[in-house]
């Protein structure tokens, strides 16, 4: 697999403290990658840098083997073809929708060539050449923004939270067709987003970003199920943290009992300060079956505090004996009701941290 | 509805006496070498202020809003400035210090002066509020920092430019004191001149028709170039602004050059040119007397000119504001068209209105307010309808729901929290009344004097000395609302680069039309 980007102790600012602070990461071709990072992480000044709209401080940039920023080298955006899709289609008003698509198309294949009315076929938009950017909703004005970006066919594509200015159903409906068509061409792709779900759905791997530093580069199940720190964890989804009284082999004692650990965790570190489990880790076992606990299985029992339910699935809040809480989520309803006594058994391995207080 | 009727009547009234003389006499009118002649002047001295209003403003524009150029919050302001200064007074200045100037060239480079602010603020803003996405997809998309300013944000950024250039143009077609000064013969010249030998009506009469059929072809032009403009946002998410370019030391020089001499000779020439004749006059003595009896007549026919104004535009502000009917807008835009009818036609339709129909009214102090109030209606009508609009139509239902008749609950509620607005309005009429000069001086009573007659009456015998104090006096009292201005522009966020909030834009465009036009 060859190499389409790479970043190389990149520092990128904007005069004063840099926002992007020395990440180096490697893009393979026809890969895609999303950089998941909360607001002011940095994700968007590195898209910005990739681009060649920002001149970073240090380090460079290559774009298939040729730098195009370094030391000694600026090459400005327009001769990197490098796409983007900006975070409001950033269409052209004055253009109709076959001038934006054209745009970046030398001038004789503007107006002449089928490439297009291909490209909005491509987009699901057939027969909307004429339309002018303000007479299409925004899902449309994305997909306008996309297909202008792909006609010139750009060695690397950058998606800046494309999806985030959509409504709820219209977000997953574009983004998962946005992820068929460009697995189709085989575009390498860089999406930046603030949405772990999007991240974890559309990408093949994902870029953690925090404070101007990339943390972990991983599939999305690694980064969802072993992240690299609390941080992350906390970060990618919901998370149950118990604290760790003690430590015995790949187990460690909480309130739920002895939750085996993942080896490498207790492995490395030192005495772990708290274990996490994801929500769906745990199950509720309704109460006629309290008092019998089953052979080493790890539970605990405690009563119903509070139901979340979203139809597919619901979290319940458990309050238990000894005064922790604990989310437990149960595909569907969680056949309870807030007040019954119920016992949380432990289904899976959890991951250990260092106790972040301590 | 009365309002509109109201306003309309000198111009039908004209309309009628035209068609009254036959159909011979208008044609012969028409056809007359000199009618050619004027219109060919006219349109030379508009187009030439165009080019002029374009040169000078765009360099300025992108200098103030795209660079990093030192002292941009200062150059915003001096770029405004020019509005302040009364065209005429600005060509009275430049002749006293240069008296040889004369002609086309001279109108057109005064009027370039006076009117390059019409465009060079909205273009600022207009520059400055872009969104950055449409320039960086350009880029991305292979096109170079030319190539990208021919086709995103020149494109985009034109239609605040060419609203700009067109009030401009409209205001060139309509000026009168400066083609006056420099003895240009365009329309409003030669009308004035056909008046005053009196002998020869039915010219002056057609010759009014053809500009205001010119200066309505210009109003229609601008509102749909101005309509056009507000559909080029599109999304609704954050903008981000364009990052300004960091100048090298020369281009640094280059540019503040540029702006330094701009501002010379936009405000340091007429400011030093009436300081010098300000000195002159001390020298020689002056009366008093004299510049507060004509203060005081400005004031006094002003005043009750915008009274009119405000009590005709009223009812159309609150309709306009309210509904959205065909006839109101229809009404509104029959307002609106009185942007279109400059004051030395006004004031010759009146004059024959009051001679034909009511001859005591004629050079009454009453007939003076009535023409600037419809001159100036346009004015008072945006002024209040804006504010209007401003108040949610819930807080009145409201009143209405805890036991307000319909006008208690006007009066209590929205007049309430609307008058400052419609007070503003009301004073922008008053002081640009203050600086009309050709309505004027047909309308005004025998012996009844204002600052703007005054000051005509010196630059006409060439006493170019004595009328110093008057184009002081008048530079001070139009300053107000170009002062506002540029506190409305200077308060702006997006001055120093950072996002621009999107709803100061619609007040700064809003603000300029109504200084604009001014007379």
């Amino acid at each position: 697999m060859t190499v389409s980007l790479q970043l190389r102790d990149l520092v990128v600012g904007y005069g004063g403290e840099p926002v992007v602070r020395g990440v180096s990461l490697d893009v393979n071709h026809g890969d895609f990658l999303a950089v998941l990072g909360a607001s002011g992480s940095g994700k968007t000044t590195l898209l910005r840098a990739i681009a060649g709209y920002l001149r970073p401080t240090s380090g460079s940039i290559s774009v298939e083997g040729e730098i195009v920023a370094g030391p000694h080298t600026w090459i400005p955006p327009e001769k990197r073809h490098i796409g983007v899709v900006p975070q409001e289609g950033a269409l052209f008003p004055q253009l109709d929708v076959a001038g934006n698509i054209g745009f970046g198309l030398p001038r004789r294949q503007r107006r002449t060539s089928k490439r297009v009315s291909e490209l909005l076929e491509m987009v699901g938009l057939a027969g909307l050449e004429k339309a002018r950017p303000d007479e299409l909703s925004g899902g449309q004005q994305q997909r306008v923004a996309l297909a202008r970006a792909l006609a010139p066919a750009p060695k690397l594509l950058l998606l800046d939270e494309p999806f985030s200015s959509l409504d709820a159903a219209l977000r997953v409906e574009v983004r998962t067709e946005v992820h068929a068509l460009l697995s189709e061409i085989g575009t390498t792709t860089i999406l930046v987003t603030h949405d772990q779900e999007e991240a974890l759905s559309i990408a093949d791997r994902v870029a953690v970003m925090s404070v101007g530093q990339i943390e972990q580069v991983d599939s999305p199940w690694r980064i969802y199920e072993a992240p690299s720190t609390l941080g992350i964890a906390r970060f990618v989804g919901d998370l149950v943290e118990l604290p760790v009284e003690q430590v015995r082999e790949d187990c460690a004692l909480t309130a739920l009992g002895w939750v085996p650990v993942t080896a490498e965790d207790l492995r490395a570190g030192a005495s772990p300060g708290l274990i996490a489990l994801r929500p769906e880790q745990l199950a509720l076992v309704a109460d006629r079956f309290v008092g019998a606990p089953q052979d080493a299985t790890p539970s605990a029992v405690g009563i119903v505090a509070a139901i979340r339910y979203h139809g597919h699935d619901s979290l319940t809040t458990v309050r238990l004996d000894d005064g922790t809480s604990v989310a437990v989520r149960a595909a569907g309803g969680a056949g309870v009701a807030v007040g019954d006594q119920v016992r949380v058994v432990v289904t899976g391995t959890a991951r250990a941290f260092a106790d972040p207080v301590v | 509805m009365v309002a509109v009727v109201v306003t309309s009547i000198p111009l039908l009234y004209s309309l009628v006496r035209t068609l009254d003389a036959g159909g011979e006499s208008i044609v012969a009118a028409l056809w007359r070498e000199r009618t050619l002649d004027t219109t060919v002047t006219s349109l030379t001295l508009v187009i030439g202020v165009i080019i002029g209003c374009l040169v000078l403003a765009v360099p300025t524009a992108w200098l103030l809003a795209r660079t990093s150029i030192p002292g941009r919050s200062l150059f915003l302001v001096t770029a405004a400035l020019p509005l302040a200064v009364p065209s005429y007074v600005m060509a009275y200045a430049w002749i006293a210090e240069f008296p040889g100037m004369s002609g086309l060239w001279a109108a057109i480079w005064v009027m370039s002066l006076a009117t390059f602010p019409y465009v060079a603020i909205p273009l600022t803003a207009a520059l400055r509020n872009q969104d950055a996405g449409q320039e960086e997809a350009a880029r991305s998309l292979g096109l170079g920092p030319l190539a990208t300013a021919r086709r995103v944000t020149i494109p985009m950024a034109w239609p605040a430019a060419a609203a700009g250039l067109l009030l401009a143009a409209l205001y060139t077609l309509s000026e009168f004191g400066t083609v006056a000064i420099f003895r240009v013969d365009a329309f409003t010249r030669v009308i004035y001149t056909a008046y005053r030998a009196s002998f020869d009506r039915t010219s002056a009469a057609v010759l009014s028709l053809l500009l205001v059929a010119l200066a309505l072809l210009l109003v229609i032009l601008e509102a749909r170039v101005r309509g056009r403009s507000g559909r080029w946002r599109l999304g609704s998410g954050v903008r981000r602004a364009v990052p300004r370019q960091q100048l090298s030391g020369r281009a640094r020089a280059l540019g503040l050059l540029w702006l330094i001499s701009l501002t010379v000779v936009s405000l340091g020439v007429p400011a030093w040119s009436l300081t010098m004749r300000l000195l002159e006059t001390r020298r020689f003595g002056f009366d008093f007397t004299e510049l507060l009896g004509a203060l005081a007549g400005s004031i006094t026919a002003s005043a009750i000119g915008a009274a009119i104004a405000i009590a005709l535009a009223l009812p159309i502000a609150i309709l306009a504001a309210r509904y959205t009917s065909r006839v109101v807008r229809g009404i509104e835009g029959a307002a609106f068209l009185g942007h279109a009818l400059p004051g030395v036609v006004v004031g010759l339709s009146l004059v024959f209105l009051t001679l034909a129909v009511l001859p005591a009214a004629y050079q009454t102090l009453i007939t003076l307010a009535f023409a600037y109030a419809v001159l100036f209606l346009p004015k008072a009508i945006g002024a209040s309808r804006s504010s209007i609009a401003a108040v949610p139509p819930a807080l009145e239902s409201t009143a209405r729901s805890l036991g307000r008749g319909p006008v208690r609950a006007w009066m209590t509620v929205t007049g309430r929290l609307a008058w400052p607005g419609i007070a503003a309005g009301a004073l922008l009429v008053l002081l640009t009344a203050m600086k009309e000069l050709p309505a004027t001086l047909m309308l005004r009573p025998t012996g009844f004097n204002t600052l703007a007659t005054e000051l005509w009456s010196r630059t006409d015998v060439e006493a170019f000395g004595d009328a110093a104090p008057y184009a002081l006096a008048m530079i001070l009292l139009a300053s107000v609302p170009a002062w506002l201005m540029g506190r409305w522009l200077a308060g702006t966020p997006g001055t120093d680069g950072q996002t621009g909030t999107e709803h100061d834009e619609p007040v700064q465009v809003q603000q300029v039309t109504y200084v604009g036009g001014a007379r």
